[in-house]
């Protein structure tokens, strides 16, 4: 199911260059675990070596059953990701995000090339056939992300010791996702906890146009 | 003495009868005032049932009216309610159906594509493309954080920059559910505000689109509600004003100033309250802000809702009006049905009372007005049967069933009426029998009244036809009317009816001839007057007795013998007749009822007369009245009546005599020196002779009668005074005179055993003079039981031919002496 992949696989190659320490967020919102948020943290200092390389790598987001398949995707910056068509149906896909404009036009399976992410920032994506489809792509600038589950913990396994910046960001974050930044300090070895308690905006999603014999969305 | 049985003048008591028609005259004029009367209750009825109904359909009409008025009322506010309800569900309708298309818009992906990505101008530029789609008036772009991105449309400058504290609320509204619709003032004008978010898919913005509330949205929604739709804006710095309405001219105008300068809240009270006089309002805010408002203000019209009901109203109207004329009109009807009847009753009544008895009263039903009418009929049948008999027996002669004397002259009157329009003659006849008196007085009343029933008989049997009339005036004195006879047929007749009277009437085996004088006169030659003909009938019917003649047609010489030289011979015939002897006495016994005896008689003059044969006193005492020849008649009455009580007393007849003065005898002055004179020639006492004087004679000259009078009794004359009852005695001259007996009058004493009348009167004269000291005297007593009653009632005399006849002296020694001892008194014995 899960296809970030590639995520964990720069994780470990992070981890087997330096010493590292794990991150576990903790996110909740009105006292209950809040999935889909993400959770990102910054070195102050920043390494040295770049990690271009690892940037090849290509993410897709499913359209399945016409809804995007993750709804939240976290990315870094320069990630190409692609938007196959599971469904037997055109999609249309398209953002007006100033962290990235693009539009698939009525397509049918692969598009013909995946969408780069060069820009920081959040994407959000839509379909201009199927309103209430909607996925956001946080395009981080940092390496070190993680999303969290239905338990709403997120886990970032491998950070090199050193002091971060941590931030967490939800489609529905009341507020600015500055306003969660956190210092703190990662050891070489062991785990850091942290938690974030937030308020979420009303969820603002358009509901799904019934199909002849199904309801709901 | 007969002569006060026929006066000639017109019996009063007759007069309503034979004054009919003047009666009827005085109803006739009495007839419309009747007619009104029913009128008037005709139209009191009317007026009362009118009034009736009036107040009657006024009260329904009211009723109904205010139920209308009511109803009409409710109905509004029903109608209003609805109305209300429809309003505000068209206008969430509208607003969804706005948001709708808001959503639609927003969904489009180059719209949201030139919001998301474009530049200010082309955002402004898509909004105004997009917004006009839909027809929204302004347009405005706000951002998820509440900026201002964009605005388009009719938007002021001033608006725009107050725009994000204007929608805030509804943006932040939208944010909460989606969408968000209001009612809001944008720039002063009312308009239907949608906010709908533009999603990318997330929210990029908020687009605020104003839908102007104007006039067509007000038809529209009064055409739905059927109501008056007005917008009102309120703003602080502005105050009120009508954005829109369907309302025009002068009710647009009582809106506004209705609206005032207060304040929304009151404003919106006051409208509420508002009575309903033409209008019912239900407003309603659609928001109100603190300086700012627009009202939705509701109106039923209440006179268009009434106007509805003015037909009915006039239907109403109409009905009234119908049942009411209708009401007039049957009640007209049945006024006249009951005052018709009812004034045919009075008219007929009115008839009675004039004497009209020949029609019946107007046919009635079986109601209480056709009982009424029975009731009448009776009645006129009863008054018209008595009146038959009242007239039968006002108009005939009870004893010969002829007509009287009033109806004689009635029906002369007629004639002679009759015979100057048609220019013929009249004739009457009298017809007066010769002495009948003297049968009277020899054979008594009851043959008397026989011979003349028998008369009447033959009178009746001679007159053909049915218009001629025989008449019995009085006494023996009969007429005859023959309405179209001259003279000459009048004496014809009269020769027809002599001879039928000569043939001899048997009555109780006597038989009796009998003999009349007739008069006849005819108008018009002999008079024009009923009463002139009738007296030169009577002279005419004079001039025959005296000349013995059958009969006689009047001319003037009758009359001047009668009076002048007639009398004038009468007078030296009964001269001649005292000088010769031709008069005799007859002597009348009579019975004094105490002793049983009979030594008083009355002295009664007769005249053997050399042609006429015997007559009695009635037959030439009323002549001598006349002239001075009566002082003769009396002298020699009383000269002889001395000297035969002179002679009796010297044979031992111990006789009274009563003795006749006449008026005129008492009224000469040397009376009393007469009688004494003669009482000395003949050597008798006053003391035997009673002096009879008639009431008439008292009353003529009262003092000086009485003067004589009591000279006379002092003298130690008895006076008697005759004919009691048959005048006009006063009681008070009774007492005055100083009489010892009074003489009841024979006519009631004749019948006095069958007419109890007479009998009571009797009665009481005798009881009365017993009281006054007089003792009575008893004439015409004709038989047993007349006696027998007299002695009963204690009568103290008793005269008449069951006693005594009047007879010659010798005649009279022969019947004392024939007359057995005389019997014991029954009184003295009872
Ligand atoms: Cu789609």
């Amino acid at each position: 199911m899960l296809r970030i992949a590639g995520t964990l696989c720069a994780g470990l190659l992070l981890a087997t260059a330096v010493s590292a320490g794990e991150l576990r967020a903790q996110v909740s919102a009105g006292g209950r675990p809040l999935a889909d948020a993400v959770v990102v943290a910054s070195a102050e200092a920043p390494p040295a070596t770049t990690q271009a390389g690892t940037k090849t790598s290509t993410i897709i987001i499913d359209q399945v059953n016409k809804e995007f398949i993750p709804y939240v995707l976290p990315v870094e910056a320069g990630t190409s990701v692609n938007f196959p068509n599971r469904d037997n149906i055109r999609h249309h896909v398209y953002s007006f995000s100033p962290a990235k404009q693009f539009e698939l036009p009525l397509y049918i399976g692969d598009p013909a090339a995946p969408v780069l992410f060069d820009k920081p920032g959040v994407v959000v994506l839509g379909c201009n056939i199927h309103d209430w489809m909607i996925a956001y792509v946080y395009v981080s600038d940092s390496p070190y992300y993680a999303r969290t589950g239905a338990d709403g913990t997120a886990t970032l396994p491998t950070l090199p010791a050193g002091r971060y910046t941590v931030r967490v960001w939800h489609p529905r974050l009341d507020g600015s996702e500055a306003a969660t930044a956190k210092q703190l300090a990662v050891p070489a070895q062991g785990t850091v906890e942290t938690a974030w308690e937030i308020t979420l905006k009303p969820d603002f999603r358009i509901p799904r146009a019934p199909i002849p014999g199904q309801g709901g969305y | 003495m007969t002569g006060r049985f026929f006066s000639s003048t017109w019996n009063p008591l007759l007069r309503p009868f034979a004054g009919a028609p003047a009666a009827g005259g005085e109803s006739a004029a009495g007839q419309p005032r009747s007619r009104s009367l029913a009128r008037a209750v005709a139209h009191k009825m009317i007026v009362f049932v009118a009034l009736l109904l009036i107040v009657s359909q006024m009260v329904v009409f009211l009723a109904i009216d205010r139920a209308v008025s009511a109803n009409t009322l409710t109905s509004i506010r029903k109608e209003l309610a609805v109305g209300e309800r429809i309003f505000h569900r068209v206008l969430k309708e509208r607003s969804e159906q706005l948001i709708t298309a808001a959503r639609v818009l927003t969904s489009d992906f180059a719209f949201r594509q030139a919001i998301a990505t474009a530049d200010q101008a082309t955002m402004t530029s898509a909004l105004n493309n997009h917004g006009s789609r839909i027809g929204a008036d302004k347009m405005v772009l706000v951002s998820p954080d509440g900026h201002v991105m964009a605005a388009a449309g009719s938007l002021d400058n001033i608006l725009l920059h107050g725009l994000a504290n204007n929608f805030a609320d509804l943006v932040a509204d939208a944010a909460q559910s989606g969408t968000a619709s209001a009612i809001r003032l944008c720039g002063g004008e009312p308009c239907q505000v949608v906010v709908v978010p533009v999603l990318a898919p997330a929210p990029i913005g908020w687009v605020v689109l104003g839908f102007g509330i104007d006039a067509p949205l007000a038809a529209e929604l009064g055409a739905l509600t059927a109501l008056d739709v007005s917008f009102a804006t309120w703003r602080r710095t502005s105050g009120w004003e009508l954005a829109a309405s369907t309302l025009q001219g002068a009710q647009f105008e009582r809106l506004r100033r209705s609206l005032g300068k207060t304040l929304p809240t009151v404003v919106l009270a006051e409208l509420a309250a508002e009575t309903a006089e033409e209008h019912v309002t239900s407003p309603a805010a659609l928001t109100i802000g603190n300086d700012h408002a627009v009202l939705a203000v509701l109106q039923r019209s209440m006179t268009e809702a009434l106007a509805r009901f003015a037909s009915l109203r006039a239907i109403l109207l109409g009905l009234a009006a119908l049942s009411l004329g209708a009401t007039i009109i049957g009640s007209l009807i049945i006024a006249r049905s009951i005052s018709r009847p009812v004034t045919a009753l009075v008219e007929f009544a009115q008839r009675l009372e004039a004497g009209q008895y020949d029609q019946g009263p107007p046919a009635g039903g079986s109601d209480e007005l056709g009982q009424l009418a029975n009731a009448f009929n009776n009645m006129r049948l009863a008054i018209s049967a008595r009146e038959q008999q009242i007239k039968a027996m006002a108009y005939h002669d009870s004893l010969t069933g002829l007509p009287n004397r009033a109806l004689f002259n009635d029906r002369l009157h007629q004639a002679i009426g009759v015979a100057k329009r048609l220019n013929h003659p009249v004739s009457v006849m009298l017809i007066d029998l010769n002495r009948f008196k003297e049968v009277n007085d020899t054979l008594g009343h009851h043959v008397g009244d026989m011979l003349l029933r028998e008369v009447a008989v033959r009178l009746r049997g001679v007159l053909a036809r049915a218009s001629d009339t025989a008449a019995r005036l009085g006494g023996d004195e009969f007429a005859v009317l023959l309405p179209t006879a001259g003279s000459s047929v009048a004496e014809d007749m009269a020769q027809r009816l002599r001879r039928a009277l000569m043939q001899p009437v048997v009555i109780e085996d006597r038989q009796l001839d009998v003999e009349g004088s007739i008069g006849v006169a005819t108008f018009p030659r002999h008079g024009q007057d009923p009463n002139v003909l009738m007296s030169h009938a009577d002279a005419a019917m004079y001039f025959a007795k005296r000349k013995r003649l059958p009969c006689a047609v009047y001319e003037p010489s009758h009359e001047a013998e009668m009076d002048g030289s007639e009398s004038l011979a009468m007078a030296s015939e009964l001269r001649r007749a005292v000088e010769h002897d031709e008069l005799l006495l007859h002597y009348q016994p009579r019975l004094d009822l105490r002793s049983g005896e009979a030594l008083h008689a009355e002295a009664m003059v007769r005249w053997q007369h050399p042609q006429r044969g015997f007559l009695s006193p009635s037959e030439f005492i009323p002549f001598a009245e006349r002239t001075d020849c009566i002082h003769q008649v009396t002298r020699w009455v009383v000269e002889n009546a001395f000297a035969q009580v002179s002679r009796w007393r010297k044979e031992g007849f111990p006789v009274k005599l009563s003795v006749n003065l006449s008026v005129r005898d008492l009224l000469a002055s040397d009376l009393t020196n007469y009688l004494r004179q003669a009482l000395r020639e003949h050597s008798v006492s006053a003391r035997w002779f009673t002096l009879e004087i008639t009431e008439s004679a008292i009353m003529d000259d009262p003092e000086h009668t009485l003067d004589t009078v009591k000279q006379l009794k002092s003298m130690g004359f008895a006076l008697s005074l005759d004919d009691f009852g048959s005048g006009y005695s006063s009681l008070a001259m009774i007492k005055k005179l100083p009489v010892s007996e009074i003489k009841i009058d024979q006519s009631f004493v004749a019948k006095m055993d069958s007419d109890k009348g007479d009998l009571a009167i009797v009665r009481s004269v005798i009881d009365l003079a017993h009281n006054m000291n007089l003792e009575v005297v008893a004439e015409g007593v004709e038989s047993e039981q007349a006696l027998e009653l007299l002695q009963e009632l204690q009568c103290d005399h008793a005269q008449g031919y069951h006693i005594g006849m009047p007879q010659s002296a010798s005649q009279f020694e022969q019947w004392i002496r024939q007359r057995p001892a005389p019997a014991v008194p029954r009184r003295i014995s009872a």
